[in-house]
């Protein structure tokens, strides 16, 4: 044994010190790279979402009729459709789809992933099924198919009879449309069930038990543990289903056969735009109809936000 | 920095040149193959018979339209093996906002039927051929009558060509009426004498299975409308406006509420549920008022009904309002790439006896009289073509001319009309929209 054995290793290959942390800046090539790989998506957003929307916000100042170049007009189109019954019909048609339609279909959605939550046999399966009407739901073949359901003589109307109720298919009904497409909606419930299902699988356990121990029964844990812990995603939930619920056209203009329902009943905002743009040639109001649908979700996405801080918990917070 | 260092920075450099020349190199490459999909050629100016050419063709009508014009289009392609037809349809309502859409983006079909409710729209916006070159020529007009090819003008320029002309009529279910025990009419009806039928008929099919009614709510049907305004001595457009009230609306719409109070019309509710299917074609009511040519499709119904024509009601012998109306016009859409190829297929739609011989009277009266002479006249067809001689001289009223507005016009009448066929707007009330759509549509 020499005192070479006993002599420290060899210093490592690093024995400079390693230079002073300073902000990473990205290379300019990492960037530009970025931005090459961006560029389809980028091209395709300005010239089919952002360009058009641009457009569409002068056009709602001109009346164009899209064959004529378009004619300035100022707010001419945004007077005319507070004084047009068929625009208030609209609002009112729409209105009633999101406040009814969109509360049922989130409690559906929690209700049933409330039971899923607990791992039975079978609750994959389930899961997948309630599941798949939400992704097929908004399509036209299903819309068509709902429709026929629900005819004279249909299914529902056979089912209806059989339990004493009177006969009539809802299709003709201007009464019965919106329900019809409310289930249409309601029916659909699966994508924001698995949500609903991710967020309850995140909720501590110890939190149930802690409760149970101090006798609390499952409505008071349900209220007081379930919903504060689930708010965020009931946020987003709500947030989603409600801009979505805006937005639906293609149920209507299916069940309505292309007319906006019988005596207006299914006459939705978006319907109305596409009537107004397409059928009667006046681009320019429908434009008008189009910023104010905007708007409108705009400042409802303001006050879903402001009003979270009141309601929602996000988990990490103190206390409260 | 280390030599390991060195050159593995010297490699990520080199490869994130790499990187980013892959990345442009992809990126080009998907612009160059997305503009190679569309392509639009310079249109011929003449045919080239040897020129593999394809032609879009959409129409609107019901099914049996379809299979007619599908044996006509068959019968084409024979006679012509280097053009081939790609079909659509679809009903009245849902034709034209595709066809709008498709003006709009300029991809209209090569051929497609045009009304005078669109005429001058499309016309006046050149979103459809003038067809004055090709008349004469590609288009055989010497077999048919002048005024017919004229009512496709706008601006002294004819940009759709009439394949027929029809008129409306009374069609009557006489065997479901001995059914119900009512007496079929003999000569013409008055508005009233309709209405009291109709009440009548409803009263004895209410037991039946499936209920029978008089007829559907007449009060929806805009041609009606413009026979019984030329019955009060008004007409649709004068001098470029309206040429009646909004009184005279709601007297017309007036009449709605009746019909339905009687029981004589078909409840709003059940008349919804018909799609594809038409109540008289069902059985479901004895009569109604439509185009004559229509009783082909209404006789090829479920129920196959027999059908026998008369004339709409009227109040006044000398005032009957009748009118030719010239129908299903062919336009070439302006963006077409072979509009010689187009008019050809025109000409052979409007003027060929095989086609005319397809079709029989279901158009109408063909407008062309070579077509015509096609037509062995037997059954239904003869039917019609009876109709057509007994009403020829009565005939005192006038088609409104295509204004720019007429299609909507048209397509705001049927839906308010709904809502006072639901009963959720009065005649007045319903009269205010519709005026007030049409100060919009007119201008």
């Amino acid at each position: 044994m020499t005192v070479d054995t006993l002599a420290p290793p060899a210093p490592p290959e690093q024995l400079t010190p390693p230079p002073a942390p300073r902000r990473p800046r990205r290379r300019w090539e990492d960037i530009r790279a970025g931005y090459v790989f961006l560029a389809p998506w980028l091209v395709g957003f300005l010239l089919l979402t952002a360009g058009p929307m641009v457009a569409s916000l002068y056009l709602a100042f001109t009346d164009y009729n899209l064959f004529s170049p378009p004619q300035w007009v100022g707010f001419d189109n945004f007077v005319r459709l507070w004084s047009d019954p068929d625009y208030l019909q609209a609002w009112k048609v729409t209105a009633v789809y999101v406040l009814v339609g969109t509360p049922l279909k989130l409690a559906a959605a929690l209700g049933v992933a409330l039971i899923l939550n607990a791992a039975f046999r079978g609750s994959g399966f389930y899961r997948s099924a309630f599941y798949l009407p939400s992704l097929v739901g908004a399509s036209v073949s299903i819309a068509v198919v709902w429709k026929a359901m629900f005819i004279d003589d249909g299914p529902v109307d056979s089912i209806q009879q059989f339990f004493g109720f009177p006969a009539g298919g809802w299709v003709g009904d201007p009464d019965k449309t919106m329900p019809m497409l409310i289930l249409l909606a309601v029916w659909q419930f699966g994508a924001p069930m698995v949500i609903f299902l991710a967020g309850l699988k995140q909720v501590p356990h110890e939190l149930y038990e802690a409760a149970s121990v101090d006798g609390a029964g499952p409505i008071r844990k349900f209220a007081a543990i379930t919903i504060p812990m689930l708010s965020p995603v009931i946020f987003f939930n709500l947030l989603l289903e409600t801009i979505n619920a805006f937005q639906v056209f293609a149920s209507a203009f299916i069940i309505s056969g292309g007319t906006g329902g019988p005596a207006r009943s299914t006459l939705f905002y978006t319907l109305y735009l596409y009537f107004r743009g397409f059928r009667d040639f006046q681009m320019g109001y429908a434009s008008a109809m189009a910023w104010i649908l905007v708007l409108v979700i705009a400042f409802i996405t303001v006050i879903f936000f402001r009003s979270s801080r009141l309601w929602v918990h996000y988990a990490g917070d103190e206390g409260r | 920095m280390t030599t390991r260092a060195i050159t593995s920075a010297a490699r990520s450099t080199a490869r994130r040149g790499a990187l980013t020349a892959g990345a442009i190199l992809a990126v080009g490459s998907l612009a160059v193959l997305t503009g190679c999909s569309g392509g639009s050629t310079e249109p011929a100016a003449s045919a080239d018979p040897d020129e593999k050419v394809t032609l879009n063709f959409a129409w609107w009508g019901d099914a049996s339209r379809a299979e007619r014009y599908e044996a006509a289009i068959d019968l084409f392609e024979e006679q012509n093996p280097n053009i081939t037809i790609q079909t659509s349809f679809a009903s009245f309502g849902d034709y034209w906002t595709a066809r709008n859409t498709e003006a709009a983006s300029r991809t209209l079909p090569d051929v497609f039927q045009m009304d005078l409710a669109y005429l001058a729209e499309y016309g006046g916006f050149g979103h459809v051929l003038p067809l004055d070159e090709y008349l004469g020529d590609t288009i055989a007009t010497d077999a048919i009558e002048p005024s017919l090819v004229e009512a496709g003008a706008v601006d002294d320029q004819i940009f759709g060509l009439a394949s027929s002309s029809s008129t409306l009529a009374t069609l009557f279910n006489g065997p479901l009426l001995e059914q119900l025990g009512v007496e079929v009419p003999e000569g013409p009806l008055t508005w009233d004498e309709y209405d009291d039928l109709l009440a009548e008929v409803s009263a004895a099919g209410a037991s039946s299975d499936p209920v029978v009614y008089g007829s559907l709510d007449y009060t929806q049907y805009f041609w009606l409308f413009q026979i019984w305004l030329g019955q009060q001595g008004l007409s649709f457009i004068e001098d470029g406006e309206l040429g009646f009230e909004q009184a005279d609306l709601a007297d017309w719409w007036s009449r709605s509420a009746t019909i339905h109070e009687s029981g004589g019309a078909m409840p709003a509710e059940r008349q919804a549920q018909f799609e594809g299917v038409d109540a008289l074609g069902a059985a479901e009511i004895a009569s109604d008022i439509s185009w004559a040519n229509f009783l082909p499709r209404f006789s090829e119904g479920p129920a196959a009904p027999e059908l026998s024509l008369a004339m709409p009601p009227y109040d006044d012998e000398d005032n009957t309002g009748m009118f030719l109306k010239p129908g299903l016009m062919l336009s070439i859409g302006t963006n077409s790439e072979h509009p010689a190829q187009a008019a050809a297929f025109i000409d052979f739609l409007v003027n060929d006896p095989e086609v005319g011989a397809i079709f029989g009277m279901s158009r109408g009266v063909p407008a062309s009289a070579t077509a015509a002479e096609g037509i062995e006249a037997s059954g239904l067809d003869e039917q019609i073509l009876a109709y057509q001689e007994s009403v020829a001289d009565k005939l005192d009223g006038q088609a409104p001319p295509a204004v720019q507005g007429l299609g909507t016009l048209e397509q705001t009448f049927v839906t308010i009309s709904q809502d006072v066929a639901y009963g959720a707007a009065t005649p007045g009330e319903a009269a205010e929209r519709w005026f007030a759509e049409a100060e919009n549509a007119l201008k």
